[in-house]
């Protein structure tokens, strides 16, 4: 019997597939994966140290918003819930409601521009632009009510900045209802066309017991039958008013990760329906006194997982420490294991459905 | 599986989503946010409006030649830098009196080319104020 | 609420191992604080399924040349927060070594004792 051979090829740090640059070595053997090797910090801009070095505890919001183009607000809302609990003080009801109303309208957004990608990967290429040109009725209401398309800077130390009227909310329920046909178009494309679901079957498929073993989060985790979601494990955000309900998946393909997302879709828009009819009064900002002083740790669900917030300081204007866990960060233990034993050409596919956001990586 | 045909047929019919701005002007809805505006008879140079600022476009720096404002104690003029800012509004929220001494309007910021050189006259003043 | 454990770097392999359930148990990152010119607190943070607010931190206070041993035989995904430890705070941990964000052959350690 002859040698096997070796051969190393690289998904290097630019690719056609590729939204932003990581690089990953892949070890193969006749076209199966045995090995793989990663390099993720293409984009470090030192954000940690800045926070504690440059910039005041009440600035800090703005900067830290910054890091990604994509979960901007849930970065915002994770610092700002945590320096609010060291100081004294009390955020309305209302206040509340319309935090939790811009992040799931961002959940709906984000989720398309991932289904959009991952149809592109199968060659679908009018999909891509339909999914893409429907995200426009989202993108137009968030710019009604924050003032801007995707950096809101809605979140400020004590509650919100804008209040929403009455036209506001028309246009809401108008674009909603819009919105919820085509998605129910997409669920149909997306279980019965051929090119988008026979073609995702049992490719880089992730077990419950592996899910288990290298603590995956996020829809990925979902799609596998993991029940783990921030939404039901915290009470920071009434979340349980609004009518949130859990998604999951079974086999843990690409396929079951796909409709896992329309799905959650779909739940987003009838929780932001909830919260628009059922607004209470009141303030949308509260003055809080004081310097942050002792230690505080918050979660909160972004659209890839979940993300961790940690806060240190002594009562001093500057902060002690400021760490940032983004959910990308902590599954890349879980990507590498799941590219071992697939074939080389099915990698760009694999890699877009996890929906990687490489700044927040490395931030 | 055939409907994605009919749909790309029907869309053979229609006009494209795309606007072609410059050509064909964009409508922006009420209430978006513009450049800062301010009014130097009601101001009283509380200079709250300098430390809120998150990036630092807003400074207050020595003058020989002041204005008349009795509440101008130390000889101090405003300078705003429209290329730093990020209109985020918290000066005008900071502010004691908001729609007289410091306002957002809804004007559109002007465009920094690189042969303009916008940032020299700010470099010089941010040293000005380092100095002090 | 935050139940904090304090250990120590003999005992913290063990203490980890006896804790975790892989059913039961999320382990979400380590984390390093620094508190003087020579100290830094490591921290390993976990929480649990399904329960509200539930976290534990075991925390060791080290000193800049002592020796850490790695979990990665627990906890499978907890080598990459070693890697940003090593890289940030100039540590020295088990089986780990500087190129997630900086240069392989750096001397900085922005985060760290020294703060450069």
């Amino acid at each position: 019997m002859g040698n096997k051979k070796i051969i190393n090829i690289p998904l290097g740090s630019q690719h056609i597939s590729l939204l932003e640059p990581v690089k990953f070595k892949f070890a193969c053997e006749n076209e199966k994966i045995i090995e793989v090797d990663s390099d993720v910090g293409f984009v470090h801009r030192g954000i940690e140290k800045a926070c504690t070095t440059k910039f005041k505890f009440d600035a800090v919001p703005y900067v830290v918003a910054r890091i990604c183009g994509l979960c901007a607000i849930t970065h915002s809302l994770c610092y700002t819930t945590a320096v609010e609990s060291l100081l004294e003080g009390e955020v309305t009801q209302k206040a509340k409601y319309l935090r939790i109303l811009l992040v799931e309208l961002d959940r709906i957004h984000s989720h398309m521009l991932c289904l959009s990608h991952t149809a592109e990967n199968a060659g679908f290429e009018a999909m891509f632009m339909q999914i893409m040109g429907d995200r426009e009725y989202v993108m137009d209401l968030q710019e009604k009510i924050s003032g801007n398309r995707i950096q809101f800077d809605y979140v400020s130390i004590g509650g919100v900045n804008r209040d929403i009227t009455t036209d506001i909310i028309k246009d809401i329920k108008t674009n909603l209802k819009i919105i919820k046909s085509k998605v129910d178009e997409y669920i149909d494309e997306f279980t019965n066309n051929w090119s988008l679901s026979l073609k995702f079957q049992d490719i880089g498929a992730l077990s419950l017991d592996e899910a288990y073993d290298y603590n995956a989060i996020g829809p990925l985790a979902r799609a596998a039958g993991l029940k783990t979601d921030v939404r039901s494990e915290t009470n920071y955000l009434p979340y349980d008013e609004v009518g949130y309900k859990m998604q999951l998946g079974t086999v843990g393909d690409i396929h079951s990760r796909n409709i896992v997302r329309l799905n959650e879709i779909l739940n987003s828009i009838e929780m932001c329906e909830n919260i628009v009819d059922g607004l209470p009064q009141g303030d949308i900002l509260t003055k809080l006194r004081g310097k942050p002083n002792g230690e505080a740790l918050v979660r909160l669900e972004a659209p890839r997982g979940e993300l961790m917030y940690y806060i240190k300081g002594e009562g001093k204007p500057l902060l002690n420490r400021v760490r940032i866990k983004t959910p990308t960060f902590a599954c890349i233990p879980a990507f590498m294991e799941v590219f071992k034993g697939s074939n080389y050409a099915d990698a760009p596919a694999i890699l877009a459905s996890f929906d990687p956001c490489m700044s927040c990586t490395a931030k | 599986m055939f409907s994605s045909i009919k749909k790309a047929f029907k869309n053979l019919f229609t006009k494209p989503q795309t606007i072609d701005y410059p050509v064909s002007p964009i409508e922006k809805p009420a209430g978006h946010r513009g450049l800062i505006e301010y009014g130097e008879e009601h101001c009283i140079y509380c200079l709250k409006c300098e430390k809120a600022c998150p990036p630092g476009s807003i400074l207050f720096v020595h003058t020989d030649n002041p204005t008349e404002n009795p509440k101008n104690k130390k000889s101090l003029e405003y300078k705003y830098n429209p290329h730093l800012c990020i209109y985020c509004g918290e000066c005008v929220r900071a502010c004691p009196k908001p729609q007289e001494a410091l306002w957002q309007s809804e004007k559109k910021p002007m465009i920094g080319i690189k042969e303009d050189r916008v940032n020299d006259g700010w470099f010089e003043i941010e040293a000005l104020k380092k100095s002090k | 609420m935050i139940n904090k454990i304090e250990t120590s770097l003999k005992t913290v392999v063990e203490d980890i191992k006896n804790f975790y359930r892989k059913e039961q148990h999320h382990f979400l990152t380590l984390n390093g604080v620094k508190l003087d010119d020579e100290t830094t607190q490591v921290q390993w943070i976990f929480s649990t399924y399904g329960e509200v607010d539930d976290i534990t931190m075991f925390y060791v206070d080290v000193k800049q040349y002592e020796f850490i041993p790695s979990v990665v035989e627990i906890l499978p995904s907890a080598i990459i927060s070693q890697r940003e430890i090593v890289d940030m705070f100039g540590l020295d941990v088990e089986g780990s070594t500087k190129g997630l964000y900086l240069d392989e052959d750096s001397q900085q350690m922005p985060l760290g004792s020294c703060g450069i």
